[in-house]
């Protein structure tokens, strides 16, 4: 059996570092580049996450956690666990439906989120909703779905251990629905 | 018998392969570009696109609409039929587009997102991420699979013309998938059902097919051409003047793409400029397959198979509206069967002009 050269070997070559280099030169620079800085909670910090339609909602992250404001949404980490909330306006949907379809946009994010029965409110009663487990590949949590009727609030805790997952309860209980 | 039997067809051999070129290093390059592109994006879309299947599929009818459209007007862009001999050159560019320059954009977006999110305020980041990103990542990554394809075929995309369909079925590919990731986004994300979520996302985005992806690789792709040893330069460009066009296309490529994701201007603004930039570029880009039609009728008028073709036809080929003047002469002298002849013999001597088989019988 005779063996033939590949022809075009230089023009391959070529192509093939073009092809890598299009998505692997912003990957290296993102990599080698410091992490982006997270803020700092302190005590009287409070943020407000504003959903698409302008409804707001004030969060308070536990002392010296770090916390990512990112409009309508916002993530918060510290020890060795992190929250992961997310405002949505209802529109006249029902928060049931709703929060079914949170669940399952969870889900195929690889959080899968399981309502266990309970009920679970902010401290001063403006948000109320279901509370829920959660469950990814490295982490477990808890979760809840809160809402006053015009917005829909997605609250996901996870950690490492039972130790890191921040308690539900404690998480949501500063939060307030803001009036504009 | 026998002989006649394994003689080669002349017809076969007389076409070179386009675009199954297994002795070629580029097909292998292409072959795994293609299965990695297409590993890719079904590892980050798989699961989504398995849970929204039933609402993309109640919206099949929509999608092939939009298809069967953009590949119509994809044509358009070819009035001298410079590429019809070599669909399965576009079939390619198409599937590259729609899987390896995707999953490249994923990837390559993502990073710089997150580059420019260190330092622009999230407010200006929300703003502006799409514009300061896409036009360049994207376009990028479609010009890249543009040239593996150009190089693949390069036995037989050596024209401006090719190069900018090529192009286009290149942007095609991704801006079907591109669009297919944004309705599957959307109905996963929808609050009420997976079909409104898909199908508002499909209606935004048929609704700004025009121009978009396929019209911003095309004209990259012509850069990438003139870049390329394989371009047949009969216009004798210098090389920094292929080098300055291949840059003023490539600028063109990605300022509308910069303009269609950039907060400003408002939709119509982003509309009027983007078309003006487009149909400029096609027109004076087309002006040189005219010129090539119009040199190639004239060198090979006299020898098979032009010399079959009725002169008038011939003489009415350079121009649209030359065409349409004299199939309508002949509606009016012998109806709509005549017209329909002369069109017939129109596409047919194009087809002969672009195909190699005028190339092989030279003035």
């Amino acid at each position: 059996m005779v063996r033939t050269k590949l022809q075009e070997r230089g023009p391959a070559l070529a192509l093939a570092i073009g092809l890598l280099a299009v998505p692997g030169v912003p990957t290296v620079v993102n990599a080698w580049l410091p992490e982006r800085e997270w803020e700092t909670a302190e005590s009287a910090d409070a943020m407000t996450l504003t959903s698409v339609e302008g409804a707001s909602v004030g969060i308070d992250a536990p002392d010296d956690w770090q916390v990512q404001n990112l409009g309508d949404q916002a993530i918060l980490r510290g020890d060795g666990g992190a929250v992961f909330i997310q405002v949505y306006d209802l529109d006249g949907r029902d928060p049931g439906a709703v929060a079914k379809r949170l669940m399952r946009s969870n889900r195929v994010g690889d959080v899968h989120t399981t309502l266990d029965g309970g009920r679970i409110a902010t401290a001063d009663g403006s948000l109320s909703g279901d509370t829920c487990v959660a469950l990814t590949d490295e982490a477990t949590g808890s979760c809840a779905y809160l809402s006053d009727g015009d917005v829909m609030l997605s609250v996901i805790a996870l950690g490492s251990s039972r130790e890191s997952t921040p308690a539900i309860a404690d998480v949501v209980a500063p939060f307030t629905r803001e009036q504009s | 018998m026998t002989a006649d039997l394994l003689d080669t067809p002349r017809d076969t051999s007389s076409r070179p392969a386009v675009v199954y070129r297994p002795e070629s290093a580029v097909f292998w390059l292409y072959t795994v570009a293609l299965l990695v592109g297409i590993l890719h994006v079904l590892t980050h879309y798989g699961q989504a696109f398995h849970e929204t299947f039933s609402a993309q599929l109640v919206l099949a009818p929509a999608w092939l609409a939009l298809m069967a459209f953009l590949v119509w007007l994809m044509f358009v862009c070819d009035p001298f039929r410079s590429v019809r001999q070599y669909k399965q050159g576009l079939v390619a560019g198409s599937a590259l587009g729609a899987s390896t320059a995707l999953a490249m954009a994923l990837q390559g977006n993502t990073q710089l997102g997150e580059i420019l999110a260190r330092y622009l305020p999230p407010d200006v980041y929300a703003d502006w991420s799409p514009a300061l990103t896409a036009p360049f990542v994207e376009e990028a990554a479609k010009a890249m699979c543009a040239a593996v394809i150009l190089v693949l075929c390069a036995p037989v995309f050596t024209r401006i013309s090719h190069a900018l369909l090529v192009g286009m079925f290149v942007g095609f590919g991704f801006d079907i998938a591109e669009d297919l990731t944004y309705a599957t986004n959307e109905a996963i994300g929808s609050l009420d059902s997976d079909t409104s979520g898909a199908g508002g996302s499909l209606l935004v985005r048929a609704l700004t097919a025009v121009p978009a992806h396929w019209a911003y690789t095309g004209l990259a792709a012509v850069g990438v051409l003139l870049l390329l040893p394989t371009f047949r330069n009969d216009v004798g460009w210098s090389r920094l003047r292929r080098v300055a066009v291949a840059v003023a296309l490539f600028a063109s490529a990605s300022f509308m793409h910069f303009v269609w994701d950039g907060p400003v201007p408002n939709v119509w603004g982003k509309f009027a400029v983007n078309i003006a930039v487009f149909v400029t570029a096609v027109l004076v880009l087309l002006r040189y397959e005219r010129r090539w039609v119009v040199d190639r009728i004239a060198a090979t008028r006299d020898a098979p198979p032009l010399a079959e073709v009725d002169p008038a036809v011939l003489d009415s080929l350079p121009t649209g509206r030359r065409r349409r003047s004299l199939r309508t002469q002949a509606r009016r002298t012998g109806g709509r069967s005549a017209k329909k002849a002369v069109a017939a013999q129109q596409r047919w001597a194009l087809d002969r002009i672009a195909s190699a088989e005028v190339c092989a019988h030279p003035g």
